[in-house]
């Protein structure tokens, strides 16, 4: 991603990319699910929608639905769109508190297009007119991350990218400023540079090993340590949104694509062994595995820091949260978005460094507060996991924002964090984090009128959604598979 | 649901209270709580001229009361920005406009593209790009006007107008809504058993029942009654003048668009105008200067037939910690007190009632939602003052006692780290609640003199010459004008 996004800015006169990269070391994605601000990262890149996605098999993607996480039998969706309209400036979850106190007992998700569209298996390109309710929602993909790293391979080779193909097995420093000098690859070959990315996954072979920097570990707040993946046969129908269900001692996930569906476990190995783990995730797939599934380790964190001398790490070698939010891709999208903003020159100034270090620990931070609230906001007591998470004292930020919600129905957030108001809601209201009060402008409007109007847009909402071809169909015409060698 | 809250007294002695009265009105119409608004007579001259945020961006449209009407009854003048006299030693001016210059090319900043064309071919007018300078120097501006190029229309500029004229229109609209107005002083204020505000005692001694209390007042009658932290965060160190001096005159000449700010050996004056009314303040170092030369001075400054004497008063610049406390909310004058450039107290209210709009309670006492209009409060406070200061840490004037002792001052840490990190490469990071945009620190660093060391090497990636037609595009059509 980082090769093809920087080869689009910087020219090569001036400034030449060299990827640096190994067939032999496997890549951890194993299907990939992401959210909404990837089309960004595609537009600034200039990505073609279509043709990425009948590359990488991808599928579209509304939502994330979340099964058993508050309580066993309990599923909501955290859809990618905003629930019914703002009423006189006021967020429409106020509305819906006070109507379901009424005795109302429409859900939520029957106000928001992508979760009524989701769950009837539904869907079409969002309308550019903002007249449309067509318009009030946004996608993302499922794709096959290996596939998707040979198209943005490609890409950048074709800007004219240096691929090299190794294993690096030394670093070498320059001796006074501990900066990298070069790298040297398996066969003897060194190579120089003045800025050295380290996308080399957990082993943060620049970042960690050479550099030194440590590794910040979240394992008290994340207890999940591992994954056993697997793929398995597609069903008739294609869902257009991620699953997450929650187990015993974690969550399985289930991410449709075209041609076959990816599954896996995410798990505490303090509280299940991974044989245990293996037989409940095939146990949980609805049909035939393809492979073996494989168990990948990690530890959630992130790194102290992400940038060190000339060096930053991006991906996995900067840190890793689980991906329940399916923010991975994000992540290094944000990574390579501000460094594109803060490209330093050969001076490597550290007020610029310390200000990205600075902006990057942030967005790691709120997306961990966002998933641990997950696992915080329960009450399922059925396993030793779920009891510990469930007491587990959680960052101070975030208790603040439950605190909040609790007391006064708004979100507390920030404007430049990814996930906003709406975001919060679907996840606060789904774990059954229900305020005390709504907001007090919700009594300018007489309840029936608005009970009237509420009618309407779930009504509107409905018809649209209606209106809607089914997923297959879309995908059909839209991006159907084109599996074809991408050639390097 | 029921709601604790049936009555909102809010209470001040001008233009603040009557903008946050009706503002609560408009957002609570047909909730059925009543809104009283407690008007006293202010101990002090109240400030003759206000300054606020107008356009698609500012309070009235937000509220939707349309300003056209308001601009008529006030004599309102619209204002571009601020005009800086006597900062630097070469002795020229410096114009800081509202709004943006120029815009993005290919996820680089505007600026960085200047700064490549500064390192050259030399000396930039970073203003040449702004549509604000450009209204401001030719003394023109029509808000209604066609737009050539709608991604560089300005969207930010001031409006000035004479303070009774826009409380009255206040009054009109607030009593349209419903809101009743008392006229009184208050005396006392009573508390229940849980310390909350009960009520205020007034002069004719009756006395006012409420459930929440809007502080609008200069002297924090309401909020000194229940807050625990009566003590204000003082920021003499960084900024020593402790006396102002203010005066107002007929408005002479056709009035600037633009506040006009001007260093003096002992502090700073400013003047700005209406239609009808021109006024202007000398804020000063009572060590160096006595009230008699300073009023002399301002005269000076501002000379003209004087409808009031001139006025001199203690002055003490800082912010209160906690605004809102129990059921009482302290805004604009009563939540702090600024150097008075580029902000005035009217525009903090405005913005601090909007916030607080979006967050009234249910039950009288609700400390999630206080604390976090106190966190925010306090960001755009402060950040508002690193924003006054950036101006005194910048300059290199060194005629002066003040202006010697500017040159040796510490400066807060956030500040001085946004200012390290622009002169570095030109970067500004932005954060939440902040009163003034990335686009106006940018235009301040630049207008000011602080070019980064280096600028985004990206700039460098896009062919050169259609970077030069691009900023020959602007350039043209912000000169288009004159």
């Amino acid at each position: 991603m980082t090769a093809a996004a920087l080869s689009t800015v910087l020219r090569k006169e001036i400034c030449e990319i060299e990827l640096v990269e190994s067939d032999a070391i496997g890549i951890v994605g194993v299907g990939e699910a992401t959210i909404p601000a990837i089309h960004d990262f595609n537009r600034k890149i200039g990505l073609d929608e279509q043709d990425f996605m009948r590359r990488t098999n991808a599928t579209f993607k509304l939502g994330i639905e979340f099964v058993d996480w508050a309580k066993k039998g309990d599923a909501y969706m955290h859809p990618f769109g905003h629930y019914g309209f703002n009423i006189n400036g006021v967020s429409f979850h106020h509305y819906w508190l006070d109507q379901n106190r009424r005795g109302n007992t429409a859900q939520l998700g029957e106000y928001c297009i992508p979760f009524v569209a989701g769950k009837a298996g539904r869907f079409a390109l969002p309308l550019s007119d903002p007249n449309s309710v067509l318009s009030t929602y946004s996608y993302a993909f499922h794709f096959d991350a290996s596939l998707y790293a040979q198209y943005l391979r490609h890409v950048a080779e074709q800007r004219g990218v240096t691929r090299t193909e190794g294993r690096i097995v030394d670093v070498a420093l320059d001796g006074e400023g501990g900066f990298i000098n070069s790298v040297r690859l398996e066969n003897g070959q060194s190579i120089a540079g003045d800025l050295f990315i380290d996308c080399s996954g957990f082993r943060a072979l620049l970042i960690g090993k050479a550099l030194g920097v440590d590794y910040e570990s979240w394992q008290h707040w994340l207890p999940c340590d591992r994954a056993v993946a697997v793929q398995s046969r597609n069903s008739d129908t294609l869902d257009p949104y991620t699953r997450a269900t929650a187990l015993k001692a974690g969550w399985q996930w289930r991410i449709p694509l075209q041609h076959r569906t990816g599954n896996g476990h995410v798990y505490s190995s303090q509280y299940m062994d991974d044989d245990e783990a293996r037989t409940l995730l095939l146990e949980n797939i609805e049909h035939e595995a393809l492979a073996e599934p494989r168990v990948i380790r990690f530890t959630a964190g992130k790194r102290q820091r992400m940038w060190k001398k000339n060096c930053i790490a991006i991906g996995l070698s900067g840190g890793f949260l689980e991906p329940l939010e399916s923010t991975s891709i994000y992540l290094i999208q944000a990574a390579i978005m501000k460094l594109i903003e803060r490209f330093p020159d050969r001076e490597f100034n550290a007020v610029d460094r310390d200000d990205y270090n600075a902006q990057i620990g942030n967005a790691f931070e709120q997306v961990r507060d966002f998933i641990i609230l997950h696992y915080k906001a329960t009450s399922r007591d059925d396993s030793e996991f779920w009891r510990y998470c469930r007491d587990m004292a959680v960052p101070d930020e975030l208790d603040y924002k439950m605190r909040a919600f609790r007391e006064s129905g708004r979100v507390v957030f920030s404007k430049r964090e990814l996930f906003i108001e709406p975001n919060w809601i679907s996840v606060l209201l789904g774990q059954h984090v229900i305020p005390k009060t709504t907001d007090l402008r919700v009594d300018c409007t007489p309840a029936d009128k608005i009970k009237t109007q509420m009618a309407r847009m779930q009504e509107v909402i409905r018809r649209a959604a209606a209106s809607m071809p089914t997923h297959e169909e879309t995908i059909a015409r839209y991006c159907p598979a084109d599996s074809t060698k991408i050639e390097s | 649901m029921q709601s604790d809250v049936r009555k909102i007294v809010i209470a001040g002695t001008g233009a603040a209270a009557g903008a946050a009265a009706v503002a609560t009105a408009v957002s609570l119409q047909g909730s059925g709580i009543s809104i009283t608004l407690l008007l006293s007579p202010n101990s002090q001259k109240p400030r003759p001229v206000e300054v606020f945020r107008s356009g698609p961006l500012g309070f009235h449209t937000k509220l939707g009361i349309e300003e056209s009407g308001l601009c008529r009854q006030t004599n309102a003048v619209y204002g571009m920005g601020a005009r800086y006299r006597g900062l630097s030693e070469s002795g020229d001016d410096v114009f800081v406009p509202l709004g943006t210059h120029g815009k993005t090319l290919r996820l680089v900043d505007f600026h960085h593209y200047v700064a490549k064309l500064r390192a050259e071919d030399g000396a930039q007018h970073f203003n040449g790009w702004s549509a604000a300078a450009t209204a401001a120097r030719a003394g023109r501006f029509d808000p209604a006007q066609a737009d050539l190029e709608p991604a560089l229309r300005l969207l930010e500029y001031d409006l000035y107008v004479d303070s009774d004229r826009y409380l009255d229109a206040m009054l009109v609209q607030a009593s349209a809504l419903g809101v009743r107005v008392v006229r009184q002083t208050p005396l006392n204020a009573e508390l229940n058993a849980e310390g909350m505000l009960e009520s205020v005692t007034l002069d004719d001694g009756s006395s006012l029942h409420g459930d929440f209390f809007i502080d609008c007042s200069e002297d924090r009658f309401l909020i000194r009654h229940v807050t625990s932290d009566d003590e204000l965060c003082d920021w003499s160190s960084w900024f020593s003048c402790d006396r102002l001096a203010s005066r107002s005159v007929k408005s002479q000449q056709t009035p600037r668009l633009f506040t006009s700010i001007e260093a003096h050996d002992s502090g700073l004056l400013s003047q700005l105008s209406t239609r009808a009314l021109a006024t202007g303040c000398f804020v000063y170092d009572g060590a160096s200067i006595n009230d008699e030369q300073a009023v002399e001075q301002l005269a000076k400054y501002l000379p003209g037939a004087v409808p009031d004497d001139a006025q001199t008063a203690p002055f003490r610049a800082g912010r209160y910690s906690r605004h809102w406390e129990m059921n009482c909310v302290a805004i604009g004058s009563a939540a702090a007190v600024l150097v008075p450039i580029e902000v005035s107290p009217l525009q903090l209210a405005q913005s601090a009632v909007l916030r607080l709009l979006a967050m009234l309670p249910r039950g009288k006492d609700s400390p999630m939602l206080a604390a976090e209009f106190n966190r925010m409060t306090n960001v755009e406070i402060d950040s508002a003052r690193d924003y006054q200061l950036l101006r005194l840490a910048v300059t290199n004037r060194q005629s002066g006692q003040f202006w010697q002792q500017t040159q040796r001052t510490q400066w807060p840490d956030s500040l001085q780290r946004r200012i390290d990190l622009f002169r570095s490469h030109g970067r500004f990071t932005a954060r939440d609640h902040e009163f003034f945009s990335k686009s106006n620190w940018i235009s301040s660093f630049l207008n000011f003199g602080v070019w980064p060391a280096s600028y985004d090497p990206l700039a460098d990636m896009i062919d050169e010459q259609r970077i030069r037609d691009e900023l020959i595009r602007f350039r043209y059509w912000t000169l288009a004008d004159d």
